[in-house]
């Protein structure tokens, strides 16, 4: 056997045991997942005050005080529901807290059980 | 005389062969193969949840629900993904779920929940990003 042949053999038993090492392993891929939890915090956990502002017998404003500094800049909704009818509106927290007044859109008819409901998105 | 050794020696050769594959065991394989790659997420920049609530006299009312969650930081390697939104409470049990793909142009997720959810309830917020 010639130089040539042996070294021709040698690379064919090279190549054929590196192709049959390669059929050990997977083609294997992953698409991308990210996941991520976090907590919707609260601007404040104290308690506000509540007052409804009257004229000739209908809730014009609410004015919501004790604001935080911590909600300066958010965004408070309140609304009357008077149970026949409800309105809303809407102020934003000034920059050192304390109380907003917040017209209503339509002033609901004041009664003995009107339900004030608010909320302070963001900031 | 070359062929008379030739011969004897073609013969060794053929009993070595047989004695040697009686030494060998009848074995067989299931097929196994393996292997590891990274499962990491479309993007490593922070996203922010923002909130649209209004107020609902029915059910879940009355009271201020949230029925849109705007999602902001979407990176480009993130477009055109599946995505789950999870709204729930303290305690982890689930208010409302929303799922969508992500949008193919600019930074923004908008979520919308239907049924809507109270805002009073909402204390946390899960984002999955697939694919």
């Amino acid at each position: 056997m010639s130089t040539l042949r042996r070294i021709l053999v040698v690379t064919l038993v090279t190549v054929a045991g590196t192709v049959v090492g390669a059929a050990a392993s997977l083609n294997f891929a992953s698409g991308s997942l990210g996941a991520a939890t976090t907590a919707t915090p609260r601007c404040t956990a104290a308690a506000l005050t509540v007052l409804q502002n009257l004229t000739a017998g209908t809730v014009t404003s609410v004015t919501v005080g004790a604001i935080p500094v911590a909600c300066a800049g958010a965004t408070l909704q309140v609304t009357v529901n008077n149970g026949v009818a409800n309105s809303s509106g809407s102020a934003v927290v000034p920059g050192g807290g304390g109380a907003v007044t917040v017209t209503m859109a339509v002033a609901p008819a004041v009664t003995a059980a009107d339900q004030i409901d608010l909320v302070l998105v963001g900031p | 005389m070359k062929r008379i050794v030739g011969a004897v020696l073609a013969g060794l050769m053929t009993v070595g062969l047989v004695f040697g594959m009686a030494a060998s065991l009848n074995l067989t394989s299931d097929s196994l193969g393996s292997a590891t790659t990274v499962v990491a997420a479309c993007q490593a920049g922070a996203m922010n949840a923002t909130y649209t609530s209004a107020y609902t006299a029915a059910a879940p009312g009355p009271g201020y629900t949230v029925g849109t969650v705007t999602i902001t930081g979407l990176a480009a390697t993130c477009y055109l993904k599946p995505y789950r939104v999870t709204l729930a409470t303290a305690a982890g049990a689930s208010l409302g779920e929303a799922t969508g793909t992500t949008p193919g142009a600019g930074t923004t997720i908008v979520v919308t929940f239907a049924p809507v959810v109270s805002a009073a309830s909402v204390t946390a917020i899960s984002v999955v990003i697939s694919g």
